[in-house]
């Protein structure tokens, strides 16, 4: 039985079973929806999200290996799967690969709209300005890629959709 | 080369022309010529966007031949219209409870644990973040605009981030955040008093243009569950001018869910939204939802994102009144999108049409009007959505009523004392009163969605709402009768009463009981048998308005209720029979010689009806009712029934139990009321059922009326008894007091509720505003549609349906009144569909008949020729138990209350988790309930049977005042106010805290009143002047018309601000890690507050210089001067606590966790009747800690200390409990919060026994 596909390899239901298996006897337990419920399955549904990621980045990095796991409460708790591999050894590898620029207008109308914030001269102000509007590039560029190399790579069996795909059966509305 | 495909686009080139998309296979690029109605050219390869040039009108076919490197194909496409704008807005929908907390929605999500997680989506973020990272966004991006709108994270982020600002102010005054909605937070106005509404537009507004600088205009409702139909109006008295949200004339999602076609829908997605009152605001309803445009977040590139919003446009288009489109980017807790800044560059670059504009919903607005000048007008009742939530906690439904009920006449009698005895107004304290009760108004708490941690938060703030109420109403009865004597019985309503008062009196020594008709219950007799108290029971006849008679006694025999036999009573105007065989239900009930029950059934049943735990295809819980459509009925098993006598009138008393359900009811008929007084006592431990009260009357075509805020309508039959697998709308409906079996409006021998109007082509739109308005002030809401589009009701597109059409003008209908095809009984069935042409009667006029109608509808009878009826009315009273289901057999039923099981039922975020003793959900219900409720039948419509004022009387009961059982008669009636009115508010003028001020001495009045019968009266009150509902703007005089809410004031010297302070000091600054709801007394005028790298103090006042002193950790000190809506930061070198003493208060922030531990000492209290026990508490802290009692309302008399709080160190809290009369088993438990950390301590037992 097979979750998901991920490049050449697989990623089995009884990997993703396991590895809720874990949660469920975990700390968390109590606090976990009913597995047989639709919030249950959308949360096993998140896990595959998170397991197919893990040999997403585990190939990009040419590891040969397991990536360092990714835990579900650091990825809802640090706003989403990207932001959780980037928590990771590995993601931070990954990062460091990217490289973005800042045209010097963008950094100028920066600083001419945000004096409040940089009130010094131009020449004194830009180096910070710059780095920052580069990391926020880098951030977003890694999100992107990382997110298109998924949907390249990743092939998701019918159960174990992305949790906020509409079309898949269980996607609450939760008002 | 081949050409595989050719179709049209409503895309545009610079020109503009239309692109026409030719798909080659194979090949080099090669040029495209397209040739014929339509002409252009380009070269490429793949997808070909060819621009071409036509003189075909939008609309209409082009035929054109297409040629490209040697291939030939002709083709037909659409010719698209320029123009059109996709206004992509940004925004975040934000509930400040739910089934989180406030602390964690506001500020701590990420450490607030893991059951905080569980239920968390990847993208979401807590309110301070959510703003943060809006506002980064904006620095980076000039083109960036986005909407704010909740004061429930506004406030606390305005006080304690002032460094935000500057920055906030100036992109406020450069047009690129809308500060949106006028209102507090977003409330559930169908299930609070329209005062409520009001407070909460006071509130909202206040802030949002007073401290904010904002120039809110548009009400932004976007999740609330349904509207009160009075909101439109009440929006434009507030200076709004257009409103827009995402349930309400369709179910909770909207036509679109599942794929579904928008055109179902029989208006476009702008249109005016009149309110009974006949004033409105220019609505968007969202047809995809406020989601709509957020998924395009999880697209790969920029091509897919701007693919998907342009599929968006495609879809809502098809329902814009005008070319412009309103896509919300933006979901529940979402930071920034990340594609909405590429897809407005590269869009745009791209094309010309449609405009893809990252832009804010006034610009939307103003585009839409510029585009057309008068919009389809509909007084549509925009419910029911997620009927669960007018029954689900409805404990905290009947706590807010009183609540409501008990501040509002509070400020009535402390305005009175303000001003005719000079006594102090608690501004601050009626302030946080009416605050708590904004807040509980939430779409996420009044409607019983929460969970279970997030229900014992809010109870508090109800009962500090309730607390407030009744202490400031004792304050100004002393001022105001401190000369009367005897038992003085004040009148909250604007109009005389003769009505039953209780009151405890205690007695002179001798007396063994009350020579007068009265009844003597719960006495404390002494040993010689002589009464010292007792409760009084009695009839108090022609209390003047707005005033008080004194009443006097005289000594006699002590006169109880005694048996007196049999099953039946009688007064003057009823007899009540019960049958203990059918669970002592009532089996006869007749007034005037009128059997008024249906053969064969019985009244006040209770009908238990089993339900799926969460629902069968939505799968959420609380907010839905999902009844199975099985039953269990008491009528089914034996009860006891005894019937009594007293001096004061004759009542059953019926014991019984069946199911999950013990019961006892008492029927009660006064002497000299024509009013039948009702209570249920349950005791339920059920799991996932709805507990009904059914009363089967019989009155020939009546139909369901309701009232709501401050006006009445007729709505349809529910379908209670389907399984809602098969059926999922079950069509319950909140009303205000009361709803009825009766007739709001007839067209010849048949009652109308709900209407749609088909209009031809030859009818203007003023003309169908005016009939729609005067429909509406008749009670009867209607839908515009226009005869050429779809027909209303069809139940898998709109949310209710109609029980009559109204044809006007050029239509498919021959002139004249034509009954429908088979009665409405047999059509208004599960997943109803009335679009059939025969389905319902049809009055059809021509386009020049449309005065003569409006004329005709005054009176709310529609003459016509050989028909009649005899209207006949059966109205049902609630206190604060608003859902209602009228069966199509006329079966009026009321419910109780219901146990949900589903999700976020028990949801839990601070450890340990509690539960009610018993080890249930508090969602579930598990205790002692008391449910009071009353009839009112009678000849007449609703109006003449004096329903408005018999509701509003019973949820607003005379109050009696011991000031001695003998005393000088007086009477008197302390306001003037007009006949035919309802009085609703009456409050020293202005409102200074909502608006940032300090309070001063009361130098006004300003009173509220409506209309509540649809018909039109002149108002001439010497010295009182008409004002909006926020009070800045002065309105010309004129006649008040049906349903009008009409906001008068006067000037008048009054008494100054009475201090007012939180029960316990010092208070701590940041609130709401303490989740107990908006700011504190006072509203934080200038709040203080600690980080590790700083220490600011902010001034909120929009007036006035303060001056004060920081202590730092108790030594050090900064002083400071803060003009209006400044602030002032220090670096903090290590201090841990930051105090400022302020107007009268002593505000704290404190860092870092206290250690807090607690025990509970008593787990189960036992008290009988006038015996007291303590609830004790151990604990420790090293801070101060907050502790509030939180128990369920009906036991605020048992556990009179609720609010207070200890200093740190090792200490005992003892709330007492005093025994009263009315036996049952509760619960309650200690919440303790200290710096920023909350504890429940565990549920005690509380129980009186009989």
């Amino acid at each position: 039985m097979i979750a998901a596909t991920v490049g050449g390899e697989v990623v089995s239901v009884a990997e993703v079973d396991a590895r809720l298996a874990a949660l469920y006897d975990g700390p968390l337990a109590a606090r976990l929806p009913h597995p047989a419920s639709p919030e249950g399955r959308n949360l096993r549904r998140w896990l595959v999200q998170l397991m197919t990621m893990e040999r997403v980045v585990a190939q990009e990095c040419d590891a040969g290996g397991e990536a360092v796991p990714v835990e579900l409460p650091v990825a809802l708790r640090t706003g989403g799967v990207v932001a959780a591999v980037l928590a990771t050894p590995a993601g931070r590898a990954l990062f460091d690969r990217v490289r973005a620029d800042v045209p010097p207008e963008e950094v100028r109308g920066y600083y001419d709209r945000n004096r409040d914030r940089h009130p010094g001269r131009f020449e004194d102000e830009s180096p910070r300005i710059e780095a920052r509007l580069v990391h926020t590039r880098r951030e977003i560029l890694f999100a992107r890629w990382l997110e298109a190399r998924h949907r390249e790579k990743v092939t998701l069996m019918p159960g174990f959709e992305h949790p906020g795909d509409p079309r898949q059966p269980d996607a609450t509305h939760r008002h | 080369m081949r050409i595989a495909e050719i179709a049209g686009t409503e895309l545009f080139a610079e020109g503009p022309r239309q692109i026409v998309r030719v798909t080659l296979e194979e090949g080099a690029p090669a040029e495209v010529v397209i040739t014929g109605d339509a002409t252009g050219s380009a070269t490429g390869t793949g997808v070909v966007e060819v621009p071409v040039e036509t003189e075909r009108a939008p609309g209409e076919t082009a035929a054109v031949t297409v040629t490209a490197g040697g291939d030939e194909r002709t083709a037909e496409f659409v010719v698209a219209e320029p123009g059109w704008t996709v206004w992509m807005v940004s925004h975040f929908h934000y509930d400040p409870v739910w089934w989180n907390t406030q602390a964690a929605y506001t500020t701590t999500w990420d450490t607030a644990g893991d059951a905080a997680q569980a239920s968390r989506s990847a993208f979401q973020h807590a309110g301070f973040e959510l703003v943060e990272l809006h506002l980064e966004t904006a620095r980076r991006e000039p083109g960036y605009t986005f909407v704010l709108a909740e004061v429930d994270y506004l406030k606390p982020f305005w006080d304690a981030r002032p460094e935000h600002r500057a920055y906030l102010r100036g992109l406020i005054r450069e047009g690129r955040v809308e500060i949106m909605g006028g209102t507090y937070n977003e409330p559930n106005t169908n299930l609070t008093s329209a005062e409520s509404t009001i407070r909460n537009l006071v509130h909202g507004t206040g802030f949002q243009r007073e401290v904010l600088g904002g120039d809110p205009h548009t009400a932004w409702q976007l999740d609330a569950f349904g509207h009160d139909p009075q909101f439109p109006g009440l929006a434009a008295a507030a200076g709004l001018t257009s409103s827009s949200w995402a349930r309400g004339p369709f179910h909770q999602w909207g036509p679109m869910l599942g794929g579904g076609d928008p055109r179902r829908m029989q208006f476009p997605a702008e249109f005016d939204w009149v309110a009974p009152s006949g004033d409105g605001v220019l609505t968007h309803y969202m047809p995809g939802h406020y989601s709509a445009g957020w998924w395009m977040d999880s697209s790969t590139t920029v091509d897919e994102a701007a693919a998907q919003v342009y599929t968006w446009f495609l879809a809502l288009k098809q329902v814009a009144a005008t070319r412009n489109v309103l896509l919300p980017v933006g979901t529940d807790y979402t930071p920034p999108n990340k594609w909405i800044m590429d897809i407005q560059r590269e869009w745009n670059a791209r094309y010309v049409w449609p405009r893809f504009v990252c832009g804010l919903p006034k610009q939307f607005f103003a585009a839409v009007r510029a585009e057309r000048a008068d919009f389809l007008p509909q007084t549509r009742d925009m419910n029911p959505v997620y009927t669960g939530k007018d029954v689900s906690f409805v404990d905290t439904k009947q706590v807010q009523r009183r609540a409501e009920v008990v501040v509002a006449d509070a400020e009535k009698f402390a305005t009175l004392a303000a001003v005719r005895d000079r006594a102090g107004y608690p501004f601050a304290l009626m302030d946080k009163a009416w605050r708590q009760l904004v807040y509980g108004a939430h779409h996420d708490a009044i409607t019983g969605s929460e969970s279970d941690q997030v229900y014992l938060d809010l109870l508090t703030g109800w009962r500090e709402a309730y607390t407030i109420g009744s202490q400031v109403l004792d304050g100004a009865l002393r001022v105001l009768g401190a000369e009367l004597s005897g038992v003085v019985v004040w009148n909250p309503s604007s109009w005389p009463r003769t009505d039953v008062v209780r009151v405890r009196l205690t007695l002179p020594p001798g007396w063994r009981g009350i020579a007068e008709p009265v009844v003597v219950e719960n006495a404390v007799v002494d040993a010689d048998g002589f009464v010292t108290e007792a409760d009084v029971v009695f009839l108090a006849e022609d209390v003047p308005p707005l005033g008080y008679r004194t009443f006097s006694f005289t000594p006699g025999v002590n006169a109880g209720w005694l048996p007196a036999g049999g099953t039946s009573i009688a007064n003057e105007t009823h007899v009540v029979t019960a049958d203990p065989a059918r669970g002592g239900g009532v089996s006869s009930w007749v007034t005037g010689g009128r059997e008024l029950l249906q053969p064969g059934q019985v009244g006040n049943e209770l009908v238990v009806h089993d339900e799926y735990p969460a629902h069968p295809k939505f799968h959420e819980g609380p907010w839905h009712l999902v009844p199975k459509g099985t039953r269990t009925r008491s009528s089914e098993s034996a009860a006891e029934v005894v019937a009594e006598r007293s001096a004061a009138g004759e009542r059953l008393v019926v014991r019984g139990a069946f199911g999950p359900v013990r019961y006892v009811q008492e029927i009660t008929l006064w002497h000299g009321l024509r009013r039948v007084d009702l209570a249920t006592r349950l005791d339920f431990d059920g799991a996932d059922q709805l507990v009904r009260l059914r009363w089967p009357v019989a009155i020939d075509h009546a139909l369901p009326v309701s009232e709501v805020g401050n006006a009445v309508v007729g709505r349809g039959f529910a379908l209670i008894d389907a399984d809602t697998a098969e059926h999922p709308w079950t069509l319950d409906n909140p009303a205000h007091n009361w709803f009825a079996l009766s007739a709001t409006c007839r067209i010849g021998g048949r009652p109308i509720g709900v209407a749609e109007i088909v209009a031809g082509p030859d009818v203007p739109v003023p003309a169908l505003r005016a009939l729609a308005v005067a429909l509406v002030k008749q009670g009867v809401t209607a839908t515009v549609s226009r005869a050429n589009g779809p027909r209303y009701g069809d139940l898998a597109v709109d949310s209710n349906l109609p029980d009559v059409r109204i044809a006007v003008g050029e239509t498919a209908w021959p002139k004249g009144w034509h009954p429908a095809a088979r009665p409405l009984t047999e059509v208004w069935v599960p997943s109803a569909d009335l679009k059939a042409h025969d389905a319902l009667p049809v009055l059809s006029i021509g386009a020049g008949d449309v005065d003569a109608l409006i004329d005709d509808l005054a009176d709310a009878v529609v003459e016509v020729a050989g028909e009649s009826y005899e209207p006949y009315t059966v109205g049902l009273i609630n206190r604060g138990v608003p859902g209602f289901a009228v069966e199509p057999n006329g079966a009026l039923n009321l419910s109780l209350l219901r146990s949900c099981t589903g999700w976020p039922s028990g949801i839990w975020i601070d450890p340990p988790r509690r539960t009610v003793p018993d080890g249930s959900n508090f969602q579930l219900q598990h205790w002692t309930h008391r449910f009071e409720y009353a009839l009112v039948a009678g000849p007449g419509d609703w109006r003449e049977t004096g329903l408005v004022h018999e509701g509003h009387d019973v949820n607003h009961p005379l109050i009696a005042r011991d000031q001695g059982v003998r005393g000088e008669p007086a009477a008197g009636s302390l306001l003037e106010v007009p006949d035919g009115l309802v009085l609703t508010a009456l409050k020293p003028a202005g409102n200074p805290i909502a608006t940032g001020r300090l309070p001063g001495p009361v130098t006004g009045m300003t009173m509220r009143l409506y209309e509540p019968h649809g018909r039109t009266g002149h108002l001439d009150l010497p010295g009182w002047r008409r004002t909006d509902l926020l009070e800045t703007r002065e309105l010309p005089g004129g006649p008040v018309t049906g349903m009008d809410v009409v906001t008068l004031t006067r000037d008048a010297e009054g008494g100054g601000a009475a201090p007012g302070a939180e029960p316990f000091q010092p208070v701590f600054t940041r609130y709401w890690l303490h989740n107990t709801g908006p700011a504190p007394v006072g509203n934080l005028p200038v709040a203080v507050h600690l980080t590790e790298e700083t220490v600011t103090v902010a001034s909120s006042l929009v007036e006035g210089v303060v001056e004060g002193v920081v202590t730092l950790d108790g030594i050090e000190t900064r002083a400071f001067t803060l003009e209006p809506g400044a602030f002032r930061a220090w670096p903090n070198e290590g201090w841990t606590t930051a105090r400022l003493e302020f107007d009268g208060q002593t505000f704290e922030d404190r860092l870092g966790p206290a250690a807090l531990e607690a025990a509970t000492v008593t787990p189960h209290v036992a008290v009988r009747a006038g015996e007291r026990a303590e609830i004790v508490i151990r604990l420790t802290c090293d801070a101060p800690v907050q502790a509030q009692l939180v128990s369920p309302w009906h036991t605020y008399d048992l556990l009179p200390v609720w609010n207070t709080g200890v200093g740190p160190g090792s200490r005992e809290l003892r709330f007492p409990v005093v025994g009263g009369h009315l036996p049952g088993t509760w619960w309650a438990l200690v919440k303790l919060a200290s710096a920023g950390r909350v504890h429940y301590t565990e549920p005690v037992t509380v129980e009186v026994l009989p």
